[in-house]
């Protein structure tokens, strides 16, 4: 079905706005929402104060209880995201993102943390963090899919974050969800393998003390995977009652509040149409638009078209590479990229490193669980359609047959 | 202006009106030279060798408390940069050549100045050499301000990399690591927040040091976990080290804040021993793990 698109009234921003789309630039999240506790930790370093708040249009006064009254302050994605880019830029040693992250959830995000407090397990808890990932993990987007008997988590950038700012923001919410994973299931081992992309010897070494010593940088991509079988592992603090009442309640919050962005949006036609990336011209008449419109709808979340496609078939291809050991031909077949010398300039492009070089950095940290492997690929699940209830490789399969 | 730097307005306002009375006597006493008699290569080379000892005054003030040594650095440098100023007037102004003040300006401040710059630098070498028993635990043979970890006032874990890759030709040298983290610390975090969670690293971090030996490193890889390397030591002593070192924690007595709790604390000790065909990644990795199976186990285990 065709997506309704309701044009943008810049004026209208997203609490009036009908339907349409959330962008970077509209104010939606409360200051008790994640930012606070961001900006508790930040401001309490060295760093002067207008330093960390540079370019951001936040005032600490904003911050102050009576600011909150009526819901009066809210932030949006971008004010969070250029104070993410000046933290990690002033405090590039300091441990901000994964202390942040370590107590970020279930949070004191009203109703939207009570979801997740009450979640009856993990499969559970990352259904719901998907729901609201607006409101609980802005600035990135969590895509779940399922390879293998693992259970695929990547943390995708479609606000066109900065990189520092980018790496920041998945070093904490990688951390985050460690974290809850660890102290609901009462063990120092919470069975996730975090993959956070390209970083430096000091981040590895912090993110291996903060998410487990399985941690692993240069792997292509930010992502984190955990075998199946812990997501069904009931929850002590699990209570299916208060968790729908919450739900409720929070839906009730997101109401005139786009629950999705316009990359998302065009992300999740083009995997519909996976592995064929459509041109531009038919993506925007998909969407009844024109092509310079849908750019630029793009570009007010500092996104590019051939950005998002790319993001959709890295994903892919770093799912069938580590989660199903496919060779460079094997991925450059699903991914109709010609042969596997293509895919490698393709991956290169993508990654700044090769396919070889990211097998080698998770080679033997991923233990191979005993599940019916399959020969053929499947198509990626990729927005709402991955966030619901996330479907096996092999049903996906079965759908689009 | 910079905390440091507030404490000493009384001796940049000394050096600085010395500097105006100074300009003022030039232009006053003496006759403005013409453009075609100022030497600029003069003017160059004097009036950057005072601009340099300003900027060298105002770091020096700007990174130490009022003292006996901040008063004679200060003099020492203020004298010297006063009579570079002198020497910089005058290729600006022509003195008559019965002004005999400037010339003593010149020729006095400038021995007076270096002179009380070499005893302040003698009293700043002894007070280094206590500081440096201060800081014994946490840096031995090397210093990089880089390393200084903010949060726990340990060094940051580049200081175990460099001693290990310095010494680690001799086998002897580092024979085992220590890991240690505070049992249940995400918790401990969780419960009572980011600031008593400072607090309690910092001072156990001070705590630990304590009960180490001179020769002993301690620094903090992140959150509470921490390397410590004990040099020419054995694994049996090493073992017995660790297990005064748990004792000595669980002794640690931790109040909260504003509040008479005390929060009881447990140290988990991971320890690696040096193998023949080991790197320094080696080792640590050696410790992580007989840190991960002393968490999950009796809270101590080595690793060989």
């Amino acid at each position: 079905m065709r997506p309704t698109i309701i044009h943008k009234n810049n004026e209208s921003g997203a609490h009036t706005r009908r339907g349409g789309w959330l962008t970077a630039e509209d104010k939606y999240l409360q200051a008790c929402y994640p930012m606070a506790q961001l900006l508790d930790l930040a401001l309490a370093s060295d760093v002067p104060q207008h330093k960390l708040l540079r370019g951001t249009g936040i005032f600490v006064e904003d911050l102050a209880s009576q600011a909150h009254m009526n819901g009066g302050v809210r932030f949006n994605v971008r004010q969070l995201a250029v104070l993410a880019d000046n933290i990690a830029h002033y405090l590039p040693q300091d441990e901000i993102a994964s202390r942040w992250g370590a107590r970020l959830w279930p949070g004191y995000a009203g109703p939207f943390s009570q979801a997740l407090a009450t979640a009856t397990d993990l499969g559970d808890f990352l259904q719901i963090l998907c729901e609201f990932r607006h409101w609980l993990a802005p600035g990135l987007v969590p895509c779940m899919s399922q390879f293998n008997g693992y259970r695929v988590l990547h943390w995708q950038n479609v606000f066109g974050l900065s990189p520092r700012a980018e790496k920041l923001l998945s070093e904490a919410y990688m951390t985050a969800l460690v974290s809850v994973t660890r102290e609901q299931c009462q063990e120092n081992n919470s069975g996730w393998i975090c993959c956070p992309g390209q970083c430096d010897a000091a981040q590895l070494r912090r993110m291996r003390v903060y998410c487990g010593e399985e941690t692993t940088a240069g792997a292509g991509g930010c992502f984190m995977a955990i075998p199946e079988a812990f997501l069904s592992r009931p929850w002590a603090t699990g209570s299916p009652r208060i968790r729908d009442m919450a739900i409720a309640q929070a839906k009730t919050l997101m109401t005139g509040i786009p629950a999705e962005s316009f990359a998302e949006q065009v992300a999740s036609y083009l995997s519909h149409r996976f592995p064929e990336l459509p041109s531009l011209s038919d993506t925007a008449s998909y969407f009844g638009i024109s092509s310079a419109t849908l750019k630029r709808y793009l570009a007010v979340d500092g996104m590019r078209y051939q950005q998002v496609g790319d993001q959709i078939r890295l994903r892919y291809s770093l799912e069938l590479m580590h989660f199903e050991c496919g060779s460079n031909e094997d991925i450059a077949d699903a991914l109709r990229l010609g042969d596997g010398a293509n895919f490698r300039r393709s991956f290169r492009r993508w990654t700044g490193i090769l396919p070889s070089e990211a097998r080698e950095a998770l080679s033997g940290r991923l233990p191979p669980l005993n599940v019916e492997r399959d020969s053929s690929y499947s198509s990626p699940s990729y927005s709402s359609a991955s966030y619901s209830s996330p479907k096996s490789a092999q049903s996906i399969r079965s759908h689009r047959q | 202006m910079n905390s440091l730097l507030r404490l000493h307005t009384r001796k940049l306002f000394l050096v600085g009106s010395m500097a105006l009375l100074l300009t003022g006597l030039s232009a006053g006493l003496g006759a403005p030279k013409g453009m075609a008699a100022i030497d600029w290569v003069d003017v160059v080379g004097e009036g950057s060798t005072a601009l340099a000892l300003v900027i060298w005054l105002l770091m020096v003030l700007r990174s130490r408390p009022a003292g006996r040594v901040t008063n004679l650095l200060t003099l020492g440098l203020g004298f010297m940069f006063l009579a570079m100023w002198q020497d910089t007037l005058d290729e600006f102004f022509a003195l008559a050549g019965t002004q005999a003040w400037e010339s003593a300006v010149e020729s006095v401040l400038m021995p007076i100045g270096l002179g009380l710059l070499t005893y302040g630098l003698w009293h700043w070498h002894k007070e280094q050499l206590s500081i440096r028993t201060q800081l014994l635990k946490r840096e031995q043979v090397f210093r990089d301000h880089l390393w200084l970890d903010g949060l726990s006032q340990v060094a940051r874990f580049e200081q175990i990399e460099a001693t290990l890759a310095s010494d680690w030709a001799d086998e002897q040298a580092h024979q085992v690591a220590l890991i240690v983290e505070l049992h249940d610390f995400n918790q401990f975090e969780r419960r009572y927040g980011y600031r008593e969670a400072d607090r309690l690293l910092r001072e156990t971090g001070e705590y630990l040091i304590l009960n180490l030996r001179q020769k002993d490193l301690i620094c903090r890889v992140a959150r509470d976990r921490l390397v410590i390397l004990m040099p020419h030591t054995r694994p049996s002593e090493a073992r017995d080290l660790a297990v005064n070192l748990r004792t000595a924690v669980e002794h640690f007595c931790f109040h909260l804040s504003d509040s008479d709790q005390r929060v009881e604390q447990v140290l988990d000790v991971g320890i690696g021993v040096r193998q023949p065909m080991d790197d320094p990644q080696a080792l640590v990795k050696r410790a992580t793990d007989a840190l991960q199976s002393a968490v999950s186990g009796t809270g101590m285990s080595l690793v060989s």
